[in-house]
Formats: C-alpha cells, structure tokens, sequence
C-alpha cells in the first residue's frame, strides 16, 4: 500500500511543501493552521509511544507525506489525517528498530538520566517562563484572558466552583469551557515555547 | 489580505463553536483517556486510542483535555496511590512532557498572582482606599507596622517560651506530659522522643519556595530543644524515679501541636505527622498567605472532601512577624490513620464565605 522505506536523498521543496499545506487543507484554507495541529498531534503521538524526539520524528512522518504527495500527485485513498496517521505509525515501527540496532553511547544514558537539579537555574527558568506567559497572556483577547486565569486559579472545590461560575458567565457548558480553555492553554505553550527560544 | 485573516478567524470561531456543541452531546471515559495516557491500554485499544487522536477531532479534544487535568491534578497533590507512582514512572519519563508540567506549574502561579493582583486593586478603590496603609505612598507607616510585628514576635515567643511554661504544664509541642505515675518512665525516654517527635515536624517545615514558613518552624525545634535540656538537668538531679519534673503538670490535657504553611502549586508532599496516642487535641497552625478577610471559618473534613469532621467559625488571622496564621484546636480523637483536609474560607463583607485555601494533611502511626 505504502512505501515507506524513506528516500535519503529527498528534500522537500518550496513546491511540494506548498502541496503539503493545500492537501492537509483539503480545501478549507486554513492558511497553514491545519499543517501546525497535524503536526502537534504527530509530536503527541510520538510523544506518548515515549520516543526520544518526537518533533524529528513528526517533521519526518511529514517529509514522508509530501515525498508521496510529489510521486503520486494526489492522495485519495485516506483523509489526510488518518494517512499522516498510518505514515507515523511506519516511522515509530522504524524508529523501534533503529533503536534496537543502535548502540546507545553512555553519554546519551548520561543525558536521558540526568535530570537538571541546578537551583538557581531552575528559579532563572522559572522566572523566564512567567514572564513569557505574562507577554503571551498579554496578546490574547480581554475574555480569553479572564477565562485562562480563573480557569486554572485555585485547587480542588475552589477550582470546580470557579469553573462552574465561569461557565455560567460565558453561557456555555462545562465541557465547552473546558474545550475552550483547552485551545486558548495550547496556544499560550506554543508562545511560551517560542519567547523563551527567542531569549537563549 | 486583512479579508483573508478575517475570513480565516471567523472560520475558526465556527469551527470552535461547532466542536463545542458536538463535545456537549459526546462525552468520553475520563478514566480509560487517564489510563491510555497512563501506557495501560496496549495491543488494539492503543492502536484504536491512536488513530482516534489523529481522525476523530472531538476525541483529540477530550484527550487534550484529560491531559491538562491530569498535569493539573499531581500539580496540586491530588494523585494519590498507583495512579501517583504510574504517572511519575510513565508519564514523566520523557522531556517534552517535563516540560508540559514546568509550563503548567508556571500557568498556575501566573493565575494565583493575577487574582491575588486583582484583589489588591479592588482594595485601592472605593470609599476605603485612603485607608490603604500598605499602599506605596505610605512606605514609613509600613516600616513602623514592620517594626511592631517584629516586636509582638519577640513578645510572643518570649511568652511562649518563658512565661507560659511557667505557668501552665501539659502543653508540650509533640512530646509527652508526664503524670505521676509515668515521670520515671518519660525521665528517662524524653531526649529521645524530643528527637523522634522534632522528626516529623520537618515534614511540615520542608518548603523550600516558603522561607518565612521555615524560620517560624525553626523557633519549634529550639523550645524542644530547651524542654529536653529542662528534662536533661532533672535528670541529673533526680536520680530515684518517683521524684516529679518540674516543667510539666500533668492535670492539663496533652495536645499535639503542628504547623501547616499555605499549600503551593507545585510538586510537593502532604505533610504527614505523627500524633501521640495519649493526645487529647490537636492544635494546628494554618498560615494564610493573606489577611483579605475580617473573620474566616475553618473545616476539617475527610479525604475526599465530602464529609466534615468539625468545623469552626469566626476565626480572626494572628500575626507572627509578615506572616499570618489562624490556630485552630479539635479534639484528637476526629483523627486516624489516613489523609485529611483543612479548609479555610473567608467572610467578606456580604457575609458570604469564600474558599481561600485547602490545607491537605496525613496522619500517621497512632
């Protein structure tokens, strides 16, 4: 059904990248964003089969994608999520036996067990995330903002009441708000993630 | 251009709104998202869990969703048991989700200062501005408050120390009182048990974010310390075992005293202690991390929250220094073996009460 041995010598261009975009669209227009939520869900994925990089793995599950895009012209066979699914699946089976035949340097050992324990690191990183997030809080809209920081304000009881409040001034339920405040928490990562990249 | 961006931003707010009002009739097994993100289904129920994440929209929103909670829950110490020991083996073992949990951690803190923020400003307006004493135009009334906690602070541990163990015998910080019949035996074991109970003192005092916390609990050690050097110098004295020691009384009834700092948002413990068996109440100390209420009610319920043991009201927040603490005292007996919870809520102006923080506690051997 799928080739999936991976062509080294194959680099994605402007044109197929392009391709990318419009078939992971399938027609919306979506202006990129669907490229970005394919891809944060290909990170999860690889992500939750433990897999020690799993952006690398994404962004190859996508080179992948578009490689067959550019043979074949189009893909009819699956939507465009489910194929990017089965194409991660390829990866991660590939990924498992490169991991087995590979000899693992103690260093990497050293580097996957050492876990930072640098105080004062620690407190500077702290400090660089809240001030991202307060930047990032800054830039979203009046309502998303209250709604973000009553959302997650307070523990246990504290917490359901705010929430169940919260639902009720915004005129939504408790499943929609906790959709809502979902997206608006992924966003404010993903801003985060960028300004504390932009400050190293 | 600028019609695209808005085309595209009222696309996505269709969009969003559809998927809310599908989420409102589908609804997911939060346990089995918890499991699956815990790496317990294996074989086809991962396989189906993993094509649904990319294919079904609404299950890639419940399992983000469930994620968050997740993250949120051993945040704020409410994993318990196997779930707790699966989610740090499992969960946390790679780095991207490390630092789902820092950016969550962050998230949280972010939250609690913008409401405590809020709060302040509400303060600074309205009729009652002008009284604002902590306000920055007031900087010399704030040095001269600084300076009168410090010295009530002085004054009380001087009367807690000296005069008070003067005056009254049997309330001793987590040590036994010795009645005539037992002096011998508490003779003779008390250096031992101060050390045992100054122990589990530190389960309450190890807080690293809390400084203030520790230099409070600080003072509790130290007037162990001087009851033992007391015991100590009897001993000496008194070398028959019927003769009496001179600190304790034993009329008066012994209570446990312990110390509970403001809970953070972060990874911490629940503070375990280990009350005496022969004690007849518990005295707590719960630091509030502000006083924004005249009076405030405390409950004690049970692990799950849905049953009160006791409860007390009008409770007005003492000063040690910056800080501020409401002691509380219930008889010893309401208590265990097992997880517990104090909830402090404050009365505000229109009577009504107000959560402002919960206070989770373990008890151990008794």
């Amino acid at each position: 059904m799928q080739n999936s041995q991976p062509k080294k010598n194959w680099l994605i261009t402007s044109e197929s990248f392009a391709r990318l975009l419009e078939w992971l669209d399938d027609g919306a227009g979506s202006d990129g964003q669907k490229y970005l939520e394919i891809r944060r869900l290909l990170v999860n994925y690889f992500d939750r089969k433990n897999c020690r990089s799993p952006e690398e793995l994404a962004d190859e599950t996508l080179n992948r994608v578009a490689r067959r895009l550019e043979e074949e012209g189009k893909i009819e066979s699956e939507t465009p999520a489910k194929f990017c699914y089965i194409t991660a699946r390829f990866v991660f089976l590939e990924s498992l036996r490169r991991k087995e035949n590979k000899s693992v340097s103690i260093d990497e050992i050293k580097a996957d067990k050492i876990i930072l324990k640098d105080e004062t690191n620690e407190k500077e990183l702290n400090e660089k995330m809240l001030a991202c997030l307060e930047k990032c809080v800054g830039e979203l809209d009046g309502t998303n903002r209250e709604m973000i920081v009553k959302y997650y304000y307070g523990a246990e009881r504290v917490k359901i009441e705010n929430r169940r409040s919260l639902a009720d001034k915004l005129g939504v339920s408790s499943n929609a708000l906790t959709i809502r405040a979902c997206r608006v928490r992924d966003k404010l990562e993903v801003c985060v993630k960028k300004c504390a990249a932009k400050d190293e | 251009m600028d019609s695209s961006v808005e085309d595209f931003r009222q696309f996505s707010i269709f969009v969003q709104s559809r998927i809310e009002q599908k989420m409102d009739r589908e609804t997911y097994d939060n346990q089995k998202l918890k499991a699956y993100l815990l790496g317990e289904p294996s074989g086809a129920d991962a396989d189906a869990f993993d094509e649904a994440s990319f294919t079904d929209e609404n299950f890639g929103a419940a399992l983000s969703a469930a994620e968050n909670d997740l993250i949120d829950a051993y945040l704020q110490n409410e994993l318990r048991g196997a779930e707790l020991k699966k989610f740090e083996s499992v969960y946390l073992s790679t780095k991207h989700r490390r630092e789902k949990i820092e950016f969550a951690r962050a998230l949280q803190t972010f939250a609690g200062k913008e409401i405590l923020n809020s709060k302040t400003e509400t303060e600074k307006t309205g009729f009652f501005a002008w009284r604002n004493i902590f306000g920055n135009r007031n900087r010399a009334l704030q040095f001269g408050f600084a300076a009168a906690a410090l010295l009530v602070l002085f004054f009380g541990i001087f009367w807690f120390t000296i005069l008070r163990r003067e005056n009254a015998g049997g309330e001793i910080v987590l040590k036994k009182t010795p009645t005539p019949e037992n002096s011998a035996a508490v003779n003779q074991n008390s250096a031992p048990e101060n050390k045992n109970s100054n122990e589990s003192v530190p389960s309450a005092i190890q807080n690293p974010a809390n400084e203030n916390s520790q230099n409070s609990n600080e003072k509790m050690p130290e007037t162990n310390k001087r009851s033992a050097n007391v015991n100590k110098n009897s001993n000496e004295k008194n070398q028959t075992p019927d003769k009496k020691i001179p600190v304790s009384i034993p009329q008066e009834p012994l209570i446990a005293t312990f110390f509970l700092a403001p809970p953070l948002r972060g990874a911490n413990k629940i503070p375990l202690f280990d009350v005496p068996k022969n004690a007849s109440q518990i005295n707590v100390e719960l630091q509030i991390e502000a006083d924004d209420y005249k009076t405030y009610h405390v409950t004690l319920t049970n692990e799950t929250g849905d049953i009160n043991l006791w409860r007390r009201s009008s409770l007005k927040a003492k000063s040690k220094g910056a800080n501020k603490f409401l002691n509380v005292n219930f008889p010893a007996k309401l208590l265990g073996n097992g997880f517990y919870s104090l909830t402090v809520s404050g009365v505000n102006e229109n009577g009504e009460a107000e959560i402002v923080a919960n206070y989770p506690f373990r008890i151990g051997e008794k």
